[in-house]
């Protein structure tokens, strides 16, 4: 499994994807972190601490959780995409690697990624608004904090594509796992928004939502129990209920 | 020593066998040549080999192991081309073979330049995958099939795609292959083509296997000969020998001879042969050109089903 991971490092690293990718979420960031980030009177928000990339984690990651799904799709593409759709596939099995050990492999490389992708994010984010705002004495416990966020963001973010693999086996189009994956995870947050206007109320759907529960955990101290239960259950099933599915399929599948 | 060998292996699609009961075996150092029209099962019998189609039934036995572990450690020692290279489109040659070579954990570096100088892909530089021409897409994908120093090479209509230089060329690689000890397993619907490589042949139709046969069994099924039926072809052969000087002759039964020479003058034969008290049943010109041959074995197939 590690010759697997090296080799596919070593090809996203000679692929032009990864850098893109990191461009347009850097540029993203920068984006995030102007909106009121940047510029304002930290000290009033945030009383005791002026250390102001302490009040933009949060911030930054509150409302940005959604739009960094869309960041993961260049990802599944780049590691499972060219596995599946361009057929190398085929390569790796009548080599003799198991197809268990194909699969894991490659949700192992997207997990790792998504770390990276919230650790740029975040470090970019809170980078720009400390030089732009000031420096000052980090809080109390605002390390760790920071450390659970990135952790749980990374977990929702790697439920996510996790369930993106899986599309690569139930859709042969890009175009169509494209649609699919965005239209999931934005599509219920609209259509339940919509209907409460018209005084239908569904929102206990969003209880379930992945990217709401995502969002929520951006605070885990704000959170009753019960809810961070609900939130990383949710996120537990995004990651094993796709991949066996995929993993079955997978087996069984015809690598044409 | 068996390198591949199948029995009864059957693979059904939607209620039709694409490969019907083939049980054959490739020995070590074998240039095994699989002939059949499109659709013939070649393709298929070759992915149930490589495990990228599942068996309906029957059995797989590689490099001696049957059992779904052992096959699948055994799998390490071969290189397969099957269908159209799958390779990474924005990648380069080397980059590709970079790849695999990390994949599979080949500890020579050097490795890549030279199996890139086996398939005279050296001087492709910075041109992507994507941009390759048909043939030199096979070319790499010929050269990943070799990148881990395989005992077995198992290539799907290697030649599709390439050039009449590019042939020649390939043709004397798969020879140089084998001569290094590399058994070989080569898809054709051309026998004229394989009978230039292959030490034996398997002639699949419709799933089905209808012959197996070494080179010079197919030599001698295509090399023009009189066919002689006599009352003794013993006594015959002993006949012509002493009085015809004949040597490239045949006892193919008790009643039956084929003669190699002579072939511009069967009446003197036949003359011959009569002046001995020999009864002479039935003598007539045979032997097929490849095409003939390989035709006649379909075509008498067709007549049966």
């Amino acid at each position: 499994m590690m010759n697997i991971i090296r080799a596919d490092i070593y090809r996203i690293l000679h692929g032009k994807v990864i850098y893109l990718t990191f461009l347009a979420l850097i540029a993203f960031a920068a984006g995030m972190a102007s909106l009121g980030l940047i510029g304002g009177d930290p000290a009033s928000e945030a009383e005791a601490f002026v250390f102001t990339g302490a009040i933009s984690a949060a911030e930054l990651m509150t409302h940005s959780v959604i739009w960094l799904v869309l960041f993961i799709l260049p990802f599944m593409f780049t590691v499972a995409g060219a596995i599946f759709m361009d057929k190398t596939a085929k390569n790796e099995i009548s080599w003799g690697l198991s197809r268990n050990k194909i699969y894991i492999a490659r949700l192992l490389i997207i997990a790792g990624l998504c770390v990276l992708l919230v650790l740029v994010y975040l470090g970019f984010g809170i980078g720009l608004v400390t030089i732009v705002n000031g420096f000052g004495v980090a809080p109390p416990g605002f390390w760790l904090d920071l450390a659970i966020m990135v952790a749980t963001q990374s977990f929702m973010l790697f439920a996510a594509s996790c369930f993106g693999v899986f599309l690569f086996f139930v859709l042969k189009s890009g175009y169509a796992i494209t649609e699919v994956f965005i239209l999931f995870f934005f599509f219920p947050g609209i259509v339940v928004t919509t209907l409460m206007n018209i005084d239908i109320d569904l929102s206990w759907i969003l209880e379930y939502d992945l990217m709401v529960n995502a969002a929520r955990l951006v605070d885990l101290r704000q959170l009753e129990t019960s809810s961070i239960i609900t939130a990383f259950a949710m996120g537990a099933a995004f990651i094993l209920l796709p991949s066996i599915a995929g993993i079955t399929i997978f087996n069984k599948a015809e690598i044409k | 020593m068996t390198v591949l060998k199948t029995t009864n292996l059957t693979k059904i699609y939607g209620g039709k066998a694409a490969v019907d009961n083939i049980s054959l075996s490739i020995e070590k150092g074998d240039i095994f040549g699989l002939i059949g029209q499109n659709g013939a099962g070649k393709t298929t019998f070759m992915r149930l080999a490589t495990s990228l189609t599942s068996r309906d039934s029957g059995q797989i036995e590689l490099f001696g192991e049957s059992s779904k572990a052992g096959i699948t450690a055994s799998r390490a020692r071969i290189g397969a081309m099957i269908e159209t290279p799958a390779l990474f489109q924005n990648l380069t040659a080397k980059q590709n073979l970079e790849y695999y070579r990390l994949q599979r954990g080949v500890p020579e570096r050097g490795r890549v330049e030279e199996v890139l100088q086996i398939v005279k892909l050296t001087d492709t530089g910075k041109l992507k995958f994507k941009n390759f021409s048909l043939g030199m897409k096979q070319r790499l994908g010929l050269a990943v099939a070799m990148l881990s120093h395989p005992d077995f090479l198992i290539f799907d209509e290697p030649t599709n795609g390439l050039d009449p230089t590019g042939i020649v060329e390939m043709r004397d690689l798969i020879k140089r292959l084998n001569n290094e000890g590399i058994t070989i397993l080569i898809s054709s619907h051309i026998l004229t083509e394989l009978a230039q490589v292959a030490t034996k042949y398997a002639i699949i139709h419709h799933g089905r296997l209808l012959k197996t046969l070494t080179q010079a069994e197919l030599h001698d099924e295509c090399k023009r000969a009189i066919a002689i039926t006599v009352d003794d072809a013993a006594k015959a052969a002993a006949v012509m020998e002493t009085t015809l000087g004949i040597r490239e002759y045949k006892q193919v039964s008790s009643n039956q001879i084929r003669v190699y020479e002579y072939l511009h003058d069967p009446a003197e034969l036949s003359f011959a042969l009569a002046q001995e008290g020999i009864r002479v049943a039935s003598l007539q010109e045979v032997g097929d050109s490849l095409e003939e041959y390989y035709t006649n074995i379909i075509g008498a197939r067709r007549k049966q089903s």
